[in-house]
């Protein structure tokens, strides 16, 4: 018999504050009962079956007051409309918002603001129980933002939990480009939990770039719950460069007929490092694109997980989706469980999916050293070769050299700009 | 310039050269031709560098250095180059800006300063336009979707570019038309001083009606059985390799 652990759920709650944001009814009403039946996952589980959470569960959260920082240490882009968060606290806020873009954070949030985002995971439901602030992002119809809106989340101190939760609308023709950013400073053993609601309306733009760049000693859970209108185009760039644990959940609900779907995802991981992507397209609707491209590149004992799930429902005919998880092991013991996934269940589409996992190619290793290229220089251009098609999607310049400067130092990988 | 002292090489156990003996001088033009088999490419493999072989004996002296002591990065830095039977492609590496990554290493190691941007895309000019390789293609990612004569030029393009004391090129003219091959050798024949050599490792003669060489060498069966003057590829194209095989024998 599997003996009940439910004890360390209640147990890892315990020192964490209730929810402060003022969440609807729709959410809150049995969350409570749901997580009290609850408790961490196992590798049975299905969607958990790879990333173990044996090592958080022990880890007793504790709040406390982090001193103040130099939020531009962890500044991406110069140019934008920029939120930053330290721990629970927003400690900035661009005062020169352009007309038809607000941004409502914590408690100015009223409890009719927050439209109905669910997700059954005990992660969802723990960020529900325990939200302690967030922003609210509206695009007014037709509007066009004129620079990224940045949101910048540093989780400060050891042991800090962090739960934030967002929601953005885009509303009709209206059109974004956001760039979210997730760091840390001293966060050992810390913990942070977001959620982002996104609701794109008919014929809105949105283009969604995650910077994870936690500390190595940070787990990091992000969830973020999408629901496209007709005519609508979506990109989400997930891009995880440091972190002792990332899990992202990402699921895309298509609810109107000819939208755009595109999922990148680029993950970059050495030591102990685990990442975790978990993706959810649903085709509701017919005449819809989606297309998802994640690539990793794995050294040392760094694990990997892709899980990408594809549902095309019975009316939503003319679907394209397009879905591939490319991997480049460097060492023998980093390890890539890759699972892509197709249920289609309408008869006139068009579908594929594909996963590769691969050693570096040492024979383009060798040609470059042949030519005078040091061996270390010569497979870090290999492996910024295999990242460049991905990582050249992120949509902003500025935030592709803000990446590079980050591969250069972290990685010594040196991707160069297109030209 | 290098000198290869009875070497005797094996991969996987298998010895594929068995006691190979060449001196190329300086300002001199080698071909060395043979049948399929007898440790051509091996040989042009384990002078690039090649980790895959072992050598069980002897020694390659390359201006002063023991050869097989560098590192393949080394022996380029050194001034030793091959040109790939089978240029590799890498998709997402721009061919100019992994050479200019490669001229600037080979000049850290002599000691000279970086070359500036300028400078270096005039050379991209003159050398591309010496093999007639489209400038395009040189700024491309390095081989990617490049027909089998653009790889070759692309070859001697960077051989160009990075101007070796010693060029191998192995089996370089096979796959090529004609034109193609008029192109290549013009190239060759452009970058030949005084100061250099050539090694080409081929399968046909057709090549060296286009690059004169000063040797011709036949390998067989990992040594070098017979040398003459240009004349003698002329005569493997005519008798092909029977009669050496005989006269080794006997």
């Amino acid at each position: 018999m599997e003996q009940s652990t439910k004890a360390s759920l209640q147990s890892f709650r315990s020192n964490l504050s209730a929810a402060k944001l003022a969440l609807p009814s729709v959410l809150i009403a049995n969350n409570e009962g749901d997580l009290s039946l609850m408790d961490f996952p196992t590798s049975r589980h299905e969607a958990w079956k790879y990333t173990r959470l044996s090592r958080l569960a022990k880890i007793q959260l504790e709040s406390t007051i982090a001193a103040p920082i130099d939020w531009e240490d962890f500044n991406m882009v110069k140019d934008a409309y920029t939120f930053v968060f330290q721990n629970t606290t927003c400690i900035y806020i661009s005062n020169d918002l352009p007309d038809g873009l607000s941004i409502k954070i914590g408690d100015e949030i009223a409890t009719t603001d927050w439209l109905s985002s669910i997700n059954e995971s005990h992660v969802a439901k723990l960020n529900v129980a325990h939200a302690q602030n967030g922003c609210l992002i509206n695009i007014a119809k037709g509007i066009q933002v004129d620079k990224p809106i940045q949101i910048i989340y540093i989780t400060d101190g050891p042991k800090q939990p962090n739960f934030w939760r967002n929601q953005l609308n885009i509303e009709v023709g209206a059109k974004a480009n956001i760039h979210i950013g997730y760091f840390s400073k001293d966060a050992i053993d810390s913990y942070s939990n977001v959620h982002w609601s996104v609701f794109l309306k008919e014929n809105s733009h949105l283009i969604m770039t995650k910077i994870q760049n936690d500390g190595e000693a940070n787990f990091h859970f992000s969830t973020e719950n999408i629901s496209q209108l007709k005519d609508s185009n979506f990109t989400l760039n997930t891009v995880t460069l440091n972190g002792a644990f990332v899990r992202n959940d990402v699921l895309v609900h298509v609810e109107g007929e000819n939208c755009e779907t595109h999922l990148n995802g680029a993950y970059i991981m050495k030591e102990n490092q685990h990442v975790d992507n978990h993706t959810t397209v649903d085709h509701i609707f017919p005449n819809c694109n989606s297309y998802e491209l994640y690539k990793g590149v794995m050294d040392d004992k760094s694990t990997a997980v892709f899980n990408g799930k594809v549902f095309v429902r019975p009316n939503a005919q003319k679907i394209n989706a397009f879905q591939s998880n490319a991997n480049v092991l460097l060492s023998d013991d980093a390890t890539i469980n890759s699972k892509p996934e197709l249920e289609i269940y309408a008869d006139d589409v068009k579908c594929s999916h594909g996963s590769t996992t691969g050693q570096l190619d040492l024979e383009a290793v060798f040609y470059l050293r042949s030519r005078g290229i040091s061996e270390t220089e010569a497979r870090s251009m290999v492996v910024a070769a295999f990242m460049t098609d991905v990582l050249s999607k992120v949509a902003s310049n500025d935030l592709k050299s803000y990446i590079y400067q980050q591969l250069a130092a972290r990685f010594n990988l040196h991707l160069q700009g297109e030209d | 310039m290098i000198t290869i002292k009875n070497l005797h090489a094996s991969i996987e156990g298998k010895p594929i050269l068995k006691g190979l003996n060449l001196t190329v001088n300086a300002g001199e033009v080698h071909a060395i031709m043979g049948p399929n088999g007898a440790g051509k490419s091996t040989l042009a493999s384990i002078l690039a560098g090649r980790e895959e072989y072992e050598i069980t004996a002897g020694e390659i002296d390359f201006d002063g250095e023991d050869l097989l002591d560098l590192s393949v990065e080394e022996r380029a830095r050194e001034g030793l180059f091959l040109a790939f039977q089978y240029p590799v492609e890498i998709p997402g590496v721009s061919n100019v800006n992994f050479l200019r990554t490669a001229i600037n290493e080979i000049r850290e190691h002599k000691g000279e300063k970086a070359m500036s941007a300028k400078e270096f895309m005039a050379l991209v000019r003159d050398k591309s336009a010496l093999v007639e390789l489209d400038s395009k293609l040189a700024s491309r990612s390095v081989n990617e979707g490049f027909s089998g004569g653009e790889k070759k030029r692309n070859e001697i393009f960077q051989m160009a570019m990075l101007n070796p004391k010693l060029a191998i090129l192995d089996e370089t003219d096979s796959g090529l038309d004609i034109d193609a091959l008029r192109i290549v050798a013009n190239g060759v024949n452009q970058l030949k001083t005084d100061q250099n050599a050539t090694i080409i490792i081929t399968h046909y003669q057709r090549l060296l009606d286009y690059i004169i060489p000063d040797f011709v060498h036949v390998l067989y069966d990992g040594r070098i059985v017979k040398t003459a003057g240009k004349e003698l590829a002329l005569e493997l194209e005519e008798k092909g390799y029977d009669w050496i095989k005989e006269n080794k024998v006997n």
